[in-house]
């Protein structure tokens, strides 16, 4: 989940990070109108895209993403295309429903910058790609990103004294950003030094966790505004962990491990996942309930297998969450569940009473072949 | 820093007593011979729970129950501050229970075991089990059956199916350690396989890895180094996720979790241990072992 390029630099300018004068548009007019308040004789046009950034754009096709106006009516010509242009992302298709109108620059230096969470040294880095494209990590000491650090790690930028003072500036502030949302990344990608002498950071890039959202309101709502991903809100809501591939099996587990091992048996078994949810340890029937028409909705979805290990998790809750959401919607596909551990026995009575249509089976093996099996005979 | 696999002499003490899973998960570990020394809560007043005595701070208790681990149960808000206060007192082994910590919060508790030396298992881990001796945090003991295997697991609910599978082919378990389902670790693999190769009841070693992280590389090279070893076999789950969950960030490059995991089971392969390629074999590949041994 990431915001829109424009938020960051909301987010960027509410905490001292310089960014180009610019502003958002609906429609072709509306962006001719920011061009003229914005000023200046030349705009770069974005096209605005949940989850894209720079070096995916630049996979992709570069010039649809980003063009320069040199003309307020040429704002309004690339806008009115832009916004009739749909785009292949990460996250699927979208649609371009806003531009970003910004002033042009004339880029004479660019570097790139990021503060992360590095998960295989399991500490902070700061990352930093110079003027040639040459990566660099540091560690992070204790006491955080200070001016000496700084100035040891860009010493290796061919860079004058006054702007390495300001780009040192820059950086620290992103360092408190990234402290102040608990985010996973902050990234200015690039950072540009002007014609005119400016350094700004040319876009950005922020990374939450979305463990620590709770405690930012703003950044959520920011984001529900924004993405309207439904079926991921409402995991997100319930807490489940969810995710969607192109398949038509859709995988209700309790635990992370459990869930990567159940992916990867269907694909040995050359079945197809359309999405997993993890359900967590200890849900209620409830939330069982919601899990279930969450992966029911998923479009592609042809069949469901349920496979639960309980531990903490108590089979007989997860039994009466799935009778719980079958009594009241149809289900018109096969569901495979397979119990084991705590309360499996009394869970699998329950299905078995509640006249449902749910398979029972004994292993994940087993459970998988008869999923993988059905769903191919409907096709 | 020490690890050692629990006996039943263990003493293990409870931060956070009053928690709602506390009760739940305590009372079955008393069941089970867990020799709970104390517990400790911010209530005042509290005296006793489940027959256990009840202290108001970590220190006090530290003090008067010697306890060999810490079981903490928290908020993910409050969760930093609970284990703070058990490292400060230099339990040498803390186990964080506490489910959906912030990121950079896991990072200053790892940096918490560093900086007391103490070994912390967790944030999100359901601690360790030795049947019929010692339930430290939360894995359901009535399906462990005592054995010679010891598991080393990164989340709880496929370690509970490797030890069915274990059963079902009539081995047990000798200890089962959960590193935790967090992006960020207090403790990798390597001090709990230390731990195992020294356990005289362990006679093989299960890993239960993930497609996320490094934690299995690390382990790879301990295990290479190693003189006297025991049998070590590997299950990492994830190797046909379509993209890795953790996203792109300057200077990663995508790599597609297939590669990943397949550089994992190289350099494990190399170190002397044996690939699990499905989930569904573990116990197969493991008994297929031990009945090659008896021959």
């Amino acid at each position: 989940m990431d915001l829109y390029d424009y938020q960051i630099k909301q987010i960027f300018e509410q905490n001292g990070i310089p960014v180009l004068k610019g502003a958002v548009a609906y429609t072709p007019a509306e962006a001719q109108e920011m061009a003229e308040k914005i000023g200046g004789a030349k705009w770069f046009i974005k096209a605005q895209m949940c989850g894209v950034y720079e070096s995916l754009r630049d996979k992709t096709d570069a010039c649809r993403w980003v063009e320069i106006a040199a003309d307020p009516s040429d704002v309004f010509h690339i806008a009115d295309r832009m916004l009739k242009d749909v785009f292949e992302t990460d996250i699927g298709l979208q649609k371009v429903k806003k531009v970003y109108v910004e002033e042009a620059c004339r880029i004479m230096q660019k570097i790139r910058v990021s503060i992360q969470v590095d998960f295989e040294k399991q500490q902070v880095m700061f990352v930093l790609e110079d003027q040639k494209e040459k990566l660099f990590r540091f560690p992070v000491p204790e006491k955080g990103i200070t001016n000496g650090f700084l100035y040891r790690c860009l010493s290796k930028l061919d860079i004058s004294y006054r702007d390495l003072k300001k780009i040192c500036e820059i950086i620290r502030k992103l360092y408190q950003l990234f402290l102040k949302y608990e985010a996973v990344a902050v990234e200015i990608r690039p950072m540009v030094l002007t014609e005119d002498h400016r350094i700004v950071a040319l876009e950005g890039r922020i990374l939450f966790d979305s463990d620590a959202l709770f405690k930012h309101p703003e950044i959520m709502q920011m984001k529900e505004e924004e993405t309207g991903r439904e079926r991921e809100m409402t995991a997100k809501q319930n807490n489940f962990k969810y995710i969607t591939l192109n398949g038509n099996i859709a995988c209700l587990v309790n635990g992370s491990g459990l869930g990567l091992a159940t992916i990867d048996l269907i694909h040995a078994c050359q079945g197809e996942v359309a999405c997993l949810l993890d359900v967590g340890t200890e849900p209620s029937k409830e939330t069982v309930a919601k899990a279930f028409r969450l992966v029911l909705s998923e479009p592609d979805v042809e069949g469901v297998l349920v496979n639960i290990f309980g531990g903490t998790t108590r089979c007989d809750i997860i039994a009466k969450g799935l009778i719980g959401a079958a009594q009241e919607i149809a289900v018109g596909m096969p569901i495979v569940v397979r119990m084991d551990g705590t309360n499996a026995q009394i869970g699998e009575r329950f299905l078995i009473e509640s006249g449902l249509p749910f398979v029972i089976t004994h292993t994940m093996k087993e459970a998988i072949e008869e999923i993988v099996q059905k769903v191919q005979a409907l096709s | 820093m020490r690890f050692s696999i629990p006996t039943a002499k263990t003493k293990v003490l409870i931060q956070g007593i009053t928690h709602s899973s506390a009760a739940i998960h305590m009372e079955k570990a008393l069941v089970h011979d867990t020799e709970i020394v104390g517990g400790v809560s911010h209530e005042k007043g509290l005296k006793e729970f489940l027959s256990v005595p009840v202290f108001q701070t970590v220190r006090t208790a530290v003090r008067k129950t010697k306890p060999d681990m810490c079981v903490v149960f928290s908020s993910p808000v409050r969760v930093y501050e609970d284990v703070a206060e058990v490292a400060a007192a230099k339990v040498p082994l803390i186990i964080v229970t506490t489910e959906r910590v912030p990121i950079q919060e896991a990072l200053r508790i790892r940096q918490l075991g560093e900086k007391y030396r103490v070994s912390i298992l967790g944030p999100a881990s359901p601690g360790i089990l030795v049947p019929n001796a010692c339930v430290a945090g939360t894995m359901p003991a009535h399906l462990f059956k005592t054995g010679v295997v010891g598991i080393v697991a990164r989340s709880s609910s496929l370690s509970y199916e490797a030890v069915q599978q274990l059963s079902a082919v009539g081995l047990g378990v000798s200890a089962c350690v959960a590193l935790g389902t967090s992006s960020i670790l207090g403790c990798g693999f390597v001090r709990p396989v230390k731990a195992l190769l020294n356990d005289p009841n362990t006679k093989a070693i299960l890993i239960i890895g993930e497609v996320e992280g490094s934690f299995e590389m690390r382990l790879a090279e301990f295990y290479g180094r190693q003189k006297r070893k025991k049998p070590l076999f590997v299950y990492i789950a994830g190797k046909t996720l379509p993209r890795p969950a953790i996203v792109e960030m300057l200077g990663t490059h995508f790599s597609n979790p297939a590669d990943w995991i397949r550089w994992k089971h190289q350099a494990l392969r190399k170190a002397g241990a044996q690939i699990i390629r499905e989930p569904d074999l573990v116990g197969t590949v493991v008994s297929d072992y031990f009945a090659g041994e008896k021959k």
